[in-house]
C-alpha cells in the first residue's frame, strides 16, 4: 500500500515536466483561438441556424425592429439565420421562466435574456447566465458595459426623471429639483409608478439623497398624485389624462419615441436625482442557440447595429458615441446635473437594502 | 315519442351501459383539476421565485398581514357586486326580451352580444376614459361648455364607474349564461298566470323569476368571482385614480417591477379566493338541491315556449337595447377605430382627424408573427370548444342526472379553476408540465398546453350552462326512455343532446370566443411555438402602443366575424328545430 502510494507522487513528479510543456501549448494555442475566436463563432452560428427572442416588445423595437436587425445581421456575418420573435411577460416572469426552465433541465424559451437591475443579480446568484468573453469576440465594445465576467452586457442606460405634456402644462419643464414637484398647483394632475425600485436604488447610491428625505418626499407628492400608470405608458400623458409622471423609468427613450409619433411630451431630469441605470442582456446557459445569441449582442451593440436597433427600439447606450443617449447626458452634463451611475456591480451588496427602501416608499404610495 | 318524433331502437350489436365510461371519464377530469389546485396550493407555498424548492408561510403573512389588505378586499367587494348588479340589471331583462317575445330583429343581439366579447377589456377601459375623463372626457367636456363646470361632474375612475363599465361586459357574458333559461322555458306556465289574469310585471316576478333563479343564481356567482379577479378595467381606470382591488394589488404586489414575481403571493390570495368560490358554491347547491322539484320547466308534456306578444312595447324595449349597446358596444367599438386611425390615443379634436393613417393596420397585416398567431389562435378556437363542451356536459349530467353518490363533488371541482385567478392557474400548468410531465408527455410550450388549460379553466363555465339547462328539462323524459328500454348513451343522444341543442351551440360559441380572447393565461404559457393573437395585441399595449393595439385588435375581430355570422344563422336554425312541436 504504502509503495503504491509513493509510486503515484513519483508518476506526477515525472508526469509534471511534460505537463507543463503541454500546458504552454494550449495557452498559446488559446491566443491563436482568441484572436479567431469571432470567426468560430459566425461558424457555430452558421450551424444553429435561427435564433428565439422571447421578451416585452419595446426591448427590440417590435417586429420590425427585430426584422430590422435580422437584415443588418445576416449581411454583416453572410449568415442566413431565421429569427423568431415573440412577445413575451415582463422581465421579471421572463426572467422567472428562464431560471425555471433551467432547473427543470430543459432549453430556455429565449435565446437572450433581457433583464433589470434587480433581476440579472437574482439570476447571477443562481448561476443561470453564461461567462461571455464579450471583448475577446467584440473588442469594440469596451470594458464598461460588461459586468460580472460577462454573465451580463449593458444594452441601454435608463435615464431617470419626469415626463409632461409640453401643451397642457408647459410650465414642467421649469422643474430643477425634486420639491419643485410639490407645488400645489399641480395636485391632481399628476401620476407616478405604483413600483419604487428606482428611487430606493436611488437612495442608497445617489449623493445628498437619503431615506428619510425621500420618504418626506413621496408623503407630500402622493397627497398630490391623481393616479399610478407603468413605465411605458406616456401615450396616457400625451394624451391628457395625466399631465406630469414621476419618477419614470427612462425619460431619454419615451422622449424619442414621442418625437417619432409628434406626440407633445418633454421632460425634465431633477438634479438632486440625477441617476442613470442600465438594462442588460445575457445568454441563459441553457440557450437554445447559444452562438447565434452572442454574435447577434455583439452585433447589436456595435455602432453598426446599434444604429438599426436605436432607430427602431429608441433605446440607447450613452456609452456609444454619437448615441442619442450619449448627446442627452452630454447635453445635461453641460447644464451642470451631475449623473450618478447604478450598475448591478456596485449594487450587488445593498440588493436587500434596497428591498426594504422600496417597500418603504411603496407603503406610503398604498395610503 | 317526444315533440312528435319517434325515437328508434338502437341499432348497436353489443348493447354498452355508457355510465361507467361518463363516470370515468369525468373521474378522470377531476383528478387533473385536483392536481391543478394542489398545485396552486403548493406555489402558495413555494418561495419566489417558483422552483426554488423550499416551502414558505411567507406568502401568507406578507398577504395578511398588510392592513392595506383588508382595504383592498373591501374595495373589490364593493366594486363586485355592483359589477354584478349592472351585469344582472342588463342581462336578464334583454335575455327574456329576446327568448320569450317576439321583439322583431332580436337575432341580431346575440351577433352584438358576441361581438362585443372579443373587444379587449383595456381597450374598452380607455375608450371610457375618453368619454367620462374629468378633464379629456368628451361627456365632461360638453358638461363644461354647457354648464361652466370648472371641472367634469362625472368621474369613470371610481368604484361605481368602473363597477359600471365592467358590468357593461360582463353583461354579455350574464346574457350566455341566463339566455337558455328563458330559451327552455315551458310558456304555458306563463300563459297559466295570463290566464288567471296576472299582469306581465307580475307574472315575471311570480312565475319567470322563481323558475330560471338556480341559473341566474349561478350566473351570479360566476359573474361575481369574473368581477373579483378582473383585471384590465381596474387597472386602467382604478389605478389611474389610486383605487386598488383585489387584481391589480396582487398584480402590483406580485410582480415587482424590478424584481421576480412572487407566485407565493398570488397563491396565498388564491386561497382566499377558493374560500370565498365554496362558500358561494356551498349556497349554490343549497339552490340546486331545492330544484330538483321546483325548477323543472321543460317536461314530457308539450314543450312549446310561446313567446309573449310585445305589441307596440317593441319600440320601447329596443330604445332599452340600443342604449346599452351604444354605452357597451358602439361607442368603445367606434373609439377603438378612432384610436388605431391616430398615431397616438388623444382626445378628439380636428387636427386629430387630420392626422388619420392606416399605418397601424399595414404593419399588423405585415406581420409575419401575426399569421402564425392567427394559425394558433384559430386551432384553439375549434379544438378548446368543442373538447370543454364534450366533458362539462358529461360532467354536468354526472352532478345532474346521475345519480352518483358525491356527485356534487365533481361539481366542485368543475368550479374551483373558476375561483383561482387564471394566471395562477397558468403558472401551476407550466410548473407541472415543466417538472414533472417533461419526459413522460412533453408539453411545456406547446399549443397543446394551452388547449388542454383552456379547456380545464373554462370546463366551470360550461358546466354552470349545462347545470342550468339540465335542471329545465324534467327527468320524466328520460324516465320514459328508460322504461321503453333505451340505455343511458342511448336517453343521451336522442333526448338530452337534442334538448340541450341551443345550450351546447351557445356554449361552444362562448368558448370559442373566450378562447379567441384569452390573454393572462397565453403570457404565462406562451413560447415561441404557441403564439396567439391576443398575445401580439398585448405586445402592442405592453410596449406602449395602443393605437397598434387597437388596430390589431380590430383586425383580429373582423376575423372571428365569420364565425359568428354562421352562428346566427345556424345557431338559431337548430333553436328553430330544437323547439318545433
Amino acid at each position: 500500500m504504502r509503495s503504491s502510494i509513493y509510486g503515484n507522487r513519483y508518476a506526477s513528479v515525472r508526469w509534471a515536466g511534460p505537463f507543463l510543456v503541454l500546458l504552454s501549448i494550449v495557452a498559446t494555442s488559446e491566443t491563436a483561438k482568441g484572436q479567431n475566436s469571432l470567426q468560430e463563432l459566425v461558424s457555430a452560428s452558421k450551424k444553429e441556424g435561427r435564433l428565439v427572442l422571447m421578451s416585452g416588445p419595446s426591448t427590440w423595437g417590435f417586429e420590425r425592429g427585430v426584422k430590422a436587425l435580422e437584415q443588418a445581421f445576416n449581411q454583416k456575418f453572410g449568415l442566413t439565420t431565421q429569427v423568431r420573435f415573440v412577445p413575451g411577460p415582463d422581465m421579471g416572469r421572463m426572467a422567472a421562466s428562464v431560471l425555471d426552465e433551467q432547473r427543470a433541465g430543459q432549453k430556455s424559451s429565449t435565446d437572450i435574456l433581457a433583464s433589470g437591475l434587480d433581476h440579472v443579480l437574482r439570476l447571477i446568484k443562481a448561476e443561470t447566465l453564461e461567462s461571455v468573453p464579450w471583448n475577446k469576440y467584440f473588442p469594440e465594445l469596451g470594458g464598461e458595459r460588461v459586468e460580472f465576467g460577462g454573465q451580463i452586457v449593458q444594452f441601454y442606460t435608463q435615464i431617470y426623471g419626469g415626463l409632461y405634456n409640453t401643451k397642457m402644462l408647459p410650465d414642467a419643464g421649469k422643474i430643477r429639483r425634486m420639491d419643485d414637484l410639490l407645488n400645489p398647483k399641480w395636485k391632481g394632475v399628476m401620476a407616478a409608478p405604483p413600483y419604487a425600485g428606482g428611487p430606493a436604488r436611488a437612495v442608497v447610491a445617489v449623493p445628498g439623497l437619503d431615506l428619510e428625505r425621500m420618504k418626506n418626499f413621496y408623503r407630500r407628492y402622493n397627497s398630490l398624485l391623481a393616479g399610478f400608470i407603468r413605465c411605458g405608458e406616456e401615450e396616457r400623458i400625451a394624451s391628457g389624462e395625466f399631465l406630469l409622471f414621476f419618477p419614470a423609468c427612462d425619460i431619454l427613450s419615451s422622449i424619442v419615441e414621442a418625437k417619432s409619433k409628434r406626440m407633445p411630451l418633454g421632460g425634465f431630469v431633477p438634479e438632486d436625482f440625477a441617476a442613470i441605470e442600465y438594462k442588460y442582456w445575457s445568454v441563459p446557459r441553457n440557450a437554445p442557440n447559444p452562438s447565434t445569441a452572442k454574435l447577434w449582442v455583439g452585433f447589436a451593440l456595435s455602432r453598426e447595429g446599434n444604429r438599426v436597433y436605436e432607430q427602431h427600439s429608441h433605446n440607447s447606450s450613452h456609452l456609444i458615441e454619437g448615441s442619442e443617449a450619449s448627446r442627452y447626458v452630454n447635453e445635461m452634463t453641460r447644464k451642470g446635473i451631475r449623473f450618478t451611475s447604478l450598475r448591478a456591480t456596485e449594487q450587488q451588496h445593498g440588493l436587500e437594502a434596497i428591498l426594504q427602501v422600496r417597500k418603504e416608499i411603496e407603503d406610503i404610495l398604498k395610503r | 315519442m317526444m315533440n312528435g318524433t319517434t325515437i328508434s331502437q338502437p341499432r348497436w350489436p353489443i348493447r354498452l351501459d355508457a355510465r361507467p365510461f361518463l363516470i370515468a371519464i369525468s373521474g378522470v377530469v377531476v383528478l387533473i383539476l385536483t392536481a391543478l389546485l394542489l398545485g396552486v396550493i403548493l406555489m402558495s407555498f413555494r418561495a419566489p421565485p417558483a422552483g426554488g424548492g423550499h416551502y414558505t408561510l411567507n406568502g401568507y403573512r406578507d398577504v395578511f398581514q398588510d392592513p392595506f389588505t383588508y382595504k383592498v378586499f373591501l374595495n373589490t367587494a364593493l366594486f363586485s357586486i355592483m359589477t354584478v348588479a349592472v351585469a344582472l340589471f342588463v342581462a336578464v331583462p334583454l335575455a327574456w326580451v329576446v327568448e320569450r317575445t317576439d321583439l322583431p330583429g332580436k337575432s341580431l343581439v346575440y351577433v352584438l352580444m358576441s361581438l362585443g366579447v372579443l373587444m379587449p377589456g383595456f381597450l374598452t377601459a380607455m375608450g371610457w376614459t375618453f368619454i367620462a375623463h374629468p378633464r379629456i372626457g368628451l361627456l365632461n367636456t360638453l358638461l363644461m361648455d354647457l354648464f361652466g363646470f370648472e371641472r367634469g361632474p362625472i368621474n369613470i375612475g371610481t368604484i361605481p364607474g368602473m363597477a359600471f363599465v365592467q358590468g357593461l361586459g360582463l353583461a354579455a357574458v350574464s346574457f350566455i349564461l341566463v339566455a337558455p333559461l328563458y330559451r327552455a322555458m315551458d310558456g304555458s306556465l306563463e300563459e297559466a298566470g295570463a290566464v288567471h289574469g296576472m299582469r306581465i310585471v307580475r307574472r315575471l316576478w311570480s312565475i319567470t323569476v322563481p323558475l330560471t333563479l338556480p341559473g341566474i343564481v349561478a350566473a351570479s356567482i360566476y359573474i361575481l368571482i369574473l368581477a373579483m379577479s378582473a383585471f384590465e378595467v381596474p387597472a386602467f381606470l382604478g389605478l389611474a385614480n389610486k383605487i386598488f382591488t383585489f387584481s391589480t394589488y396582487i398584480y402590483i404586489q406580485a410582480n415587482p417591477h424590478e424584481e421576480l414575481p412572487r407566485y407565493d403571493m398570488m397563491g396565498a390570495t388564491s386561497m382566499l379566493m377558493i374560500f370565498v368560490a365554496l362558500l358561494l358554491t356551498w349556497g349554490y347547491f343549497r339552490i340546486l338541491k331545492a330544484s330538483h322539484h321546483r325548477y323543472a320547466v321543460v317536461t314530457g308534456r308539450g314543450y312549446r315556449p310561446k313567446l309573449f306578444e310585445l305589441g307596440s312595447r317593441w319600440l320601447w324595449v329596443w330604445c332599452f337595447i340600443g342604449l346599452y349597446f351604444l354605452l357597451a358596444k358602439i361607442l368603445p367599438l367606434l373609439l377603438l377605430v378612432y384610436i388605431s386611425l391616430v398615431p397616438y390615443p388623444q382626445p378628439f379634436s380636428l387636427a386629430s382627424f387630420s392626422e388619420f393613417s392606416l399605418e397601424h393596420y399595414r404593419l399588423f397585416l405585415g406581420s409575419k408573427l401575426a399569421r402564425q398567431a392567427a394559425l394558433n389562435t384559430g386551432l384553439l378556437v375549434v379544438v378548446v370548444p368543442t373538447v370543454c363542451v364534450t366533458i362539462s356536459f358529461i360532467l354536468s349530467w354526472i352532478v345532474i342526472r346521475s345519480r352518483v353518490a358525491g356527485s356534487y363533488l365533481f361539481d366542485v371541482a368543475a368550479f374551483l379553476p373558476h375561483a383561482v385567478p387564471s394566471i395562477i392557474f397558468a403558472v401551476a400548468a407550466a410548473y407541472v408540465a415543466l417538472f414533472y410531465l417533461k419526459d413522460l408527455l412533453p408539453l411545456y410550450g406547446t399549443i397543446v398546453l394551452l388547449m388542454a388549460v383552456y379547456t380545464l379553466v373554462y370546463i366551470s363555465l360550461a358546466t354552470r350552462g349545462f347545470n342550468g339547462a339540465l335542471l329545465q328539462i324534467h327527468r320524466e323524459l328520460e324516465e320514459a326512455a328508460q322504461v321503453s328500454g333505451l340505455r343511458t348513451g342511448r336517453v343521451i343522444l336522442s333526448i338530452l343532446v337534442p334538448l340541450l341543442a341551443p345550450a351546447i351551440v351557445n356554449l361552444w360559441l362562448w368558448i370559442a370566443l373566450l378562447s379567441f380572447r384569452e390573454l393572462t393565461m397565453a403570457s404565462m404559457l406562451v413560447k415561441s411555438g404557441n403564439v396567439t393573437l391576443p398575445m401580439v395585441v398585448w405586445g402592442y399595449w405592453s410596449g406602449g402602443q395602443m393605437s397598434g393595439a387597437a388596430a390589431a385588435a380590430l383586425v383580429s375581430i373582423a376575423l372571428m366575424v365569420p364565425l359568428i355570422i354562421l352562428y346566427w344563422l345556424f345557431g338559431r336554425r337548430v333553436q328553430a328545430v330544437s323547439v318545433a312541436p
